[in-house]
């Protein structure tokens, strides 16, 4: 600005030349940005649950196409619902036909699904004048759990023991039955004649013997209006069935959940520690007009944890 | 090379240029230039942590004052600014060179530069400033690419963290590669910033300012003449102005020509001047062209109606780039009848003895009309010897002390002439056949320097001749003036143009012939011939035209590039422009015959390559949404359905945004009251349950709720 005042004073024609020239970094400038974000492939690896609080670790892997130009002073920041969903992460030079990985952590503070829609890449390269980016559509989904804190397993009112059959899976016993293969099987579990005729993967699973039963119930329902406070109070009381749940699994237990709009049914082992935990994850509230999914047994087997709300707003406890 | 050093290096190589910018403008006295190219080159053992606040904290603080006082004392003396700002920074740049350590101080590195090359700009400079220009060019990108990459690995990774030494030590992260690519990216930016200089218009202001370009003084031209003044007239190859003239294309077809400056009528005590009484012609301004032309009227002529016509027949015209000189007379061939200065506030004003000046800062760029075919001979001895009063005593003027013996000299040279033309040609030719040339000068002493020039001596230089001619037309009556300037100049063969230098300085003289005006005699004998006469066609002569060229070139086309200028270029594009698109030159009715011949076959070709190209841009596009995509995993059945009826909904404007999840898009729409958003609440839970939570979800009811949210409008 200064020079290009200078010279039209002046009309001094050396000046207007390094006027020219500052123009001509800024054109340059911009030119050379979109050259070192185009030719990019943005890889994450991530796993596809967490627990909310607990920080996971994201990979960024970005492979540079072009065959002959490197791309320096890359930003990647991973985009959210909200927007950027940490900090970004920088790579200083990704070669030709090369990958660079970076890594970072991040917490999810709530449960339930979360998006992650794409990546917003920018570079200041090369001058630093200017910034230009550009978002890139790369959905990931992510189940984030309940947050689970370690727990005393109360015994639940009344026992099973002694049942002629259990509910309990396990991987070797008697077979239970059939069911679609899911991430994380044991692939000799894999029933092969019944995975060719339904076209699916499908994989045994057993019963085990002479274990415990204790079934969560939770009451998703909240009062209309639902106020700030209720939602809390149901958030705690998931909090509080989730924790239950992985120590009775822990334990040893077979745990089944029922909900106003939830049934899984009665399982062992850390398959079943995930699907109750993700349904409590993707657990919505509901009104007290809707039934449970299984009515609640009067058997003691099950272990209720119902959201109380207190007279005083901030002060909610949950009794299980 | 690590990244250090190669940061290093392209640093140095910028305040290299930048001060090769500075010296070739001769802004810094030569002891002060070596010193401060001394303090550059000592810097670079200043690495850190070594650097110089370090090593000794005092020695800064004490260089910013020394610098300080050098610009204030340079200021007083000098009274230029510029220049005493350029010792500051000088001491800046090389204390910033001794105590860099971080990006930071690389920076201010890149800005002290950056302003010593703006400061070298302002200076005027030669074409050698253009190559020092490209240097700089090429280096400032490589140092400022570097920095930005220094100053982005500083902050992120943190200033005093061991990983950035680390980084910034590494090999790798720069190359050869990287130079080479930044070199072809600074030349891309140069050519850019060619571009942009011939388009940016030229609205200069000139508010507060004054040019600084240095005066080329040289012997052998003097505003100003003084006999015996000299030990020795020195060859002077300084070229002071560039001529192209219209319509001559080669040496052969070139006149020799008398490049007219100053003029003198009064002498005394072997000394030339202007009398104040001396006339002085009259200015005539004709706007033509949008062009102000500027007719000097010579003697008692007087303006008549259709004068421009008759007054611009049979002239040369000339376009001179002038050089700055110690004087702001303009140099034309003789006679002038016309002068053009374009794009300039000032203008042309005469003095005494058909002078013309102008006041200017610095070069020049003019255009100049002459008529430089003498009258003929019968005309001349048929004009009229009658002269105002004005011009009987200016150029009839003799001083006391010219002897007896040069009057008696005078007339016997005249005696068998019947006119002043002719008494004019006996003794331009007494002189020439009768006298010596010479450079080697003897001082007269006491003695009347031509008396004894004439007598005793019998040989000396142009100004003796010119003198001597002068005084002894003046003793036979016939009305002289002592004219100084430049004869012929050396022709250059590349760019079709003259370029006179300081030996071509010439005084000679001019003779008035009432009705005909001045007309140019040269009593100076063939031994100093002008360079035209002399051709040097040697290597080095051949080298040096060829250096001449490209100074030209950039005299014409950067320093004198005006508003002027850039309209004519803009017309001449505009002209070529419309002269192809009307195919007025054979090339482009060519061109354009072949266009018509093959118009279907190319018509087909283009449709073809519209079609490649919007193909290619439509898979580009699909590559570019669809390329970075997460690690796949397995999908459930539901997922296709849930898509397919978001993308339904997003065809009816109810799509789902990038920041949204599937369960706030149901519940947005259902707040919104859209038909259906009820089972595609149901959808979302589903599709939920399926994907993160792995469960068995009842297809059909999926399927079934998709059907409805399909139905629902």
């Amino acid at each position: 600005m200064v020079i290009g005042l200078v010279a039209v004073n002046t009309g001094n024609n050396l000046l207007y030349l390094l006027l020219a020239w500052l123009l001509s970094l800024i054109v340059a400038s911009g030119a050379l940005s979109e050259m070192v974000l185009r030719g990019l492939e943005i890889r994450r690896r991530m796993p596809p649950t967490a627990f909310a609080g607990d920080p996971l670790t994201v990979d960024l892997f970005v492979t540079n196409l072009k065959s002959r130009v490197a791309s320096y002073a890359i930003e990647i920041t991973d985009l959210g619902a909200g927007g950027a969903i940490d900090k970004p992460c920088f790579f200083l030079k990704v070669a030709a036909k090369k990958t660079a990985t970076a890594r970072y952590h991040h917490a999810f503070c709530d449960r339930g699904p979360h998006t992650l829609s794409g990546f917003r890449i920018a570079t200041r390269f090369p001058f630093g004048l200017f910034e230009k980016s550009r978002e890139l559509l790369a959905t990931t989904d992510i189940l984030v759990y309940p947050a689970v804190s370690r727990i005393a397993t109360p015994p639940p009112e009344g026992t099973a023991r002694g049942l002629a059959s259990s509910t309990q899976l396990s991987r070797r016993g008697e077979v239970h039955g059939l069911r679609e293969h899911r991430p994380g099987d044991d692939r000799r579990d894999i029933h092969w004649k019944a995975s060719a005729r339904r076209g699916r993967l499908a994989v045994r699973e057993y019963e085990a013997e002479g274990c415990r039963r204790v079934t969560i119930a939770i009451d998703n329902a909240l009062p209309t209006p639902t106020t700030a406070h209720h939602r809390a109070a149901l958030e705690v009381a998931i909090r509080h069935a989730a924790s239950l749940s992985v120590a009775y699994l822990g334990a040893g237990y077979a745990v089944g959940l029922i909900s106003r709009t939830t049934r899984i049914p009665m399982a062992t082992g850390p398959l079943q520690r995930g699907r109750i935990l993700a349904a409590l994850a993707l657990l919505a509230k509901t009104t007290a007009s809707a039934p449970f999914a299984v009515p609640p047994l009067a058997a003691a087997e099950q272990v209720m944890v119902i959201p109380r709300i207190e007279v005083h707003p901030g002060s909610e406890t949950v009794s299980p | 090379m690590s990244f250090a050093g190669a940061h290093k290096l392209a640093t140095y190589l910028m305040v290299g240029a930048a001060y090769l910018a500075i010296w070739v403008t001769g802004a810094l006295p030569p002891v002060l230039a070596v010193l401060y190219l001394a303090g550059i080159l000592a810097s670079w053992f200043f690495d850190p942590p070594r650097t110089l606040p370090e090593r000794m904290p005092r020695v800064g603080i004490a260089l910013v004052i020394a610098g300080a006082v050098w610009a204030g004392a340079a200021y007083l003396f000098s009274g230029n600014l510029i220049a005493a700002g350029m010792r500051l920074l000088a001491c800046l740049v090389v204390l910033k060179l001794m105590g860099r350590k971080s990006a930071r101080d690389y920076r201010q590195v890149v800005l002290l530069a950056f302003l010593t090359l703006v400061g070298g700009s302002v200076f005027f400079a030669g074409a050698s400033y253009a190559l020092v220009f490209l240097a700089y060019v090429i280096a400032a990108t490589w140092a400022l690419i570097l920095l930005y990459l220094r100053r982005e690995i500083e902050v992120r990774v943190g200033l005093d963290q061991p990983a950035t030494a680390h980084v910034i030590a590494a090999r790798g992260v720069i190359g050869g590669r990287f130079f080479a690519a930044s070199s072809l990216v600074s030349l891309s930016i140069f050519a850019f910033a060619i571009a942009l200089f011939f388009t940016i218009p030229r609205v200069g202001v000139g508010l507060f300012y004054g040019s600084n370009d240095a005066q080329i003084t040289f012997a052998g031209f003097h505003d100003g003449e003084k006999l015996g003044g000299h030990g020795r007239i020195r060859e002077n190859p300084t070229v002071v102005m560039r001529v192209e003239l219209a319509g001559i294309t080669s040496a052969r077809e070139l006149p020799r020509l008398y490049w007219r400056g100053v003029a003198f009528d009064h002498y005394e005590r072997g000394s030339w001047s202007r009398s104040d009484s001396a006339p002085a012609s009259r200015i005539v301004d004709l706007r033509r062209h949008h062009r102000l032309f500027r007719f000097p009227l010579y003697g008692t002529e007087a303006w008549l109606s259709g004068d421009v016509r008759r007054r611009m027949a049979d002239t040369l015209r000339q376009t001179i780039y002038l050089e700055p000189l110690g004087t702001d007379v303009l140099f034309g061939a003789a006679m002038p009848a016309a002068f053009v200065v374009g794009g300039s506030r000032a203008r042309p004003g005469t003095a005494h003895n058909d002078e013309v000046h102008m006041i200017r800062d610095g070069a020049l760029k003019y255009t100049v009309y002459s008529r430089i075919n003498t009258p003929p001979p019968d005309l001349l001895r048929a004009a009229p010897t009658a002269l105002p009063l004005a011009y009987r005593t200016a150029y009839l003027q003799l001083p006391p002390e010219i002897p007896d013996r040069v009057i008696a000299l005078a007339r016997d040279i005249t005696k068998n002439a019947t006119n002043n033309y002719d008494r004019a040609l006996a003794i331009s030719t007494w002189l020439s056949h009768n006298l010596d040339y010479t450079l080697e000068m003897v001082s007269p002493g006491d003695r009347e320097p031509i008396d004894f020039f004439l007598f005793d001596r019998k040989r000396g230089h142009c100004e003796y001749f010119a003198s001597a001619m002068t005084i002894l037309a003046r003793a036979v009556g016939v009305p002289a003036r002592n004219v100084n300037g430049f004869v012929g100049g050396e022709w250059n063969e590349y760019d079709q143009y003259v370029a006179v230098r300081g030996g071509d300085a010439h005084s000679w003289v001019e003779v008035y012939f009432p009705g005909a005006g001045w007309v140019t005699f040269d009593p100076t004998p063939a031994g100093s011939l002008s360079r035209l006469a002399m051709r040097d066609n040697g290597f080095l002569a051949k080298l040096r035209r060829l250096a001449d060229t490209l100074k030209l070139r950039w005299r014409k086309w950067v320093i004198a590039y005006d508003l002027d200028r850039q309209m004519s270029l803009f017309r001449r594009l505009s002209n070529t422009l419309s002269a192809t698109a009307s195919g007025a030159s054979s090339p482009a009715k060519g061109a354009a015959r072949w266009l018509g011949k093959h118009a279907r076959a190319l018509g087909g070709a283009g449709a073809v390559l519209v079609a490649v190209l919007l193909v290619a841009g439509f898979l580009a596009r699909r590559r570019r949404r669809d390329q970075p995509r997460s690690p796949s995993r397995p999908r459930s059945p539901i997922a296709p359905i849930y898509r397919r009826a978001v993308a339904r909904l997003g065809r009816r404007g109810h799509g789902r945004a990038k920041t949204q999840t599937p369960r706030e898009h149901a519940e947005a729409l259902m707040a919104a009251g859209v038909p259906g958003a009820d089972a595609l609440i149901e959808l979302s839970e589903l599709y939920y349950r399926a994907e993160l939570g792995g469960e068995a979800v009842p297809i059909h009811r999926a399927r079934e709720l998709a059907r409805i949210l399909a139905r629902a409008k």
